[in-house]
């Protein structure tokens, strides 16, 4: 890839910029990037193939490990789509508990995204410990839920495993009173920092057309103008009862996706305040049989994870594991841009990019 | 089993489809269409252009192994019309290949590098089509069934709870 003008740099696959075992090749001609490669795969465990060989219920905890970062998410999107397959109900106060757990998920996974695209962007930690400050009391309500903060496998087929202990709900009061104060914070801190604005606006501009084209999906969608989210397109766990906003961006730029999740997290808060205030009384689980045996049947059940469009295709053939499992992952997808964005811009700008695409390689890679 | 909300059914799919391309769908479902192999490239460029279907994102591409064939499933959607449309393709078992998406879509690139990694299906057309997950020189496909016969093997199946008896639920 390298020719007469350029020399070959290799970034990662262990290097804090590119989050995670990533690996980018680039043929950088002076300061200009001419082509990228990207090489993954140091994180492939084939869940895929590993899923055929067990019962649906068995595959729950794989997909915590996918986006490591959004377990919650990642349980609910899989959850859901043997649901649908297999015609179960889950009871209505689990659907409530659901719509609280993946929401605090997408708040504790877009302070880590921000928090390291600032990182990436040059100030160096700070920022970061300031959101991992946010992420930390959601991990804390995630811990006395269910005994894990990070690979939670707390959504059950047909409901969710565990009630929230009693107080839950005052700690969980507390953090909804004091996020979108935080969030202010951190827009004073950076919305209008000279440093930053210098890093991310105009670095790496999607343009609509290029989004939609190249299957992106969520924030790095949203980023570039288009209001798409599957949470008012395609609802699903009652999501058309909650009153929210879809915040877009307006050029596409690394900013507007920063802002784009900033916003959102704000949603997310109202979202959970109106769960709270329709969370009925009664069970959180339905009894399923032990080994659940779908007819043969296919599903393709798309959720909005904290990343894009969370999609998973299943195939049942009758038995008491799937047939064959897909995991529509957005960080991989979303990445399909980042070659074609690269090209053309200085290193800096590139790892900014690919910072604020915002990918988790456990998810890339399966 | 219900569609999803956004998803066309499979019937007035087929009758769009054939409004262009007459009798090119033999099989339909619910849910989904089976385009044949040979008019693949044609009804997709046709999906991606007409006003009225509007298949601007691919959404997903993956494949499956059916043992006998290789089946190709992809979902387009319309974010203006606001509509999903799940299709299918049925490939040779020896010498899987199909034209491959690039050209229409920049999205179809990686996912369809996944597909050629994992199952062996080769995409007529691609600009860079090489293993992505998988590092060259490694033996086989893993997603395929016959992957290390293991379907011989079948290993991990007997440990299910309570398929030695029979249908016996909890």
């Amino acid at each position: 890839m390298a020719t007469e003008d350029t020399y070959e740099l290799n970034i990662g696959p262990q290097h804090p910029s590119t989050h995670g075992v990533f690996r980018i090749k680039v043929a950088m001609n002076g300061e200009t990037i001419e082509d990228l490669d990207m090489i993954v795969g140091y994180l492939h465990r084939s869940m895929e193939k590993l899923s055929e060989e067990r019962t649906f219920t068995q595959n729950i905890p794989f997909t915590d490990r996918a986006d490591y970062l959004a377990a919650m998410s990642n349980n609910l999107g899989y959850c859901l789509a043997i649901e649908k397959i297999s015609g179960v109900l889950p009871p209505q106060r689990a659907t409530v508990l659901r719509v609280i757990f993946a929401e605090l998920q997408r708040i504790a996974s877009h302070a880590m995204a921000n928090g390291t695209l600032v990182s990436d962007a040059g100030a160096w930690q700070t920022p970061l410990m300031y959101m991992f400050r946010e992420r930390e009391k959601i991990l804390d309500l995630f811990e006395m839920t269910c005994g894990a903060r990070l690979t939670t496998n707390y959504m059950r087929i047909g409901g969710v495993a565990f009630e929230p202990p009693d107080e839950f709900y005052a700690q969980l009061n507390s953090l909804l009173g004091e996020l979108p104060e935080r969030v202010d914070e951190y827009m004073d801190m950076l919305s209008e920092n000279e440093i930053f604005i210098a890093r991310t606006k105009n670095v790496g501009i999607i343009t609509p057309e290029d989004a939609i084209n190249g299957s992106l999906s969520g924030p790095a969608l949203r980023g570039s103008g288009v209001p798409w989210d599957l949470r008012k397109a395609e609802p699903y766990c009652g999501y058309e009862d909650y009153d929210f906003e879809i915040p877009v961006g307006i050029i596409g730029d690394s900013y507007d996706r920063f802002m784009v999740r900033l916003f959102e997290v704000k949603e997310s808060v109202k979202i959970i305040k109106q769960a709270l205030s329709v969370l009925p009384k009664g069970m959180h689980k339905t009894q399923i049989p032990l080994a659940l045996r779908p007819e043969p049947d296919q599903v393709y059940f798309r959720t909005e994870g904290p990343r894009g469009e969370l999609g998973y295709f299943v195939i049942a053939d009758g038995g008491p594991a799937p047939y064959r499992m897909h995991i529509r992952a957005p960080s991989f997808i979303n990445l399909s841009l980042l070659k074609q964005l690269a090209i053309g811009s200085s290193l800096p700008d590139a790892v900014v990019t690919l910072g604020s695409i915002d990918i988790v390689v456990g998810e890339i890679d399966r | 089993m219900t569609l999803n909300t956004l998803q066309l059914p499979g019937q007035e799919l087929k009758n769009i489809i054939e409004s262009n391309f007459p009798e090119t769908i033999n099989n339909f479902s619910l849910d989904w269409v089976e385009i044949p192999i040979t008019s693949y490239l044609e009804i997709i460029t046709w999906m991606k252009n007409e006003p009225k279907i509007d298949a601007a994102q691919l959404s997903n591409i993956t494949g499956v192994d059916m043992i006998d064939s290789f089946e190709i499933h992809l979902h387009l959607q319309s974010l203006d019309l606001k509509k999903l449309y799940s299709m299918k393709v049925i490939l040779d078992r020896e010498n899987p290949a199909i034209p491959s998406l690039c050209g229409l879509y920049i999205g179809a690139n990686l996912q369809e590098r996944e597909i050629f990694d994992l199952l062996g299906i080769n995409f007529d057309g691609h600009p860079d089509l090489r293993r992505i997950f998988l590092w060259e020189g490694f033996a086989g496909h893993p997603l395929r069934k016959d992957f290390m016969q293991m379907e011989d093997a079948n290993p991990g199946l007997p440990r299910f709870p309570f398929e030695e008896e029979g249908k016996q639920e909890r």
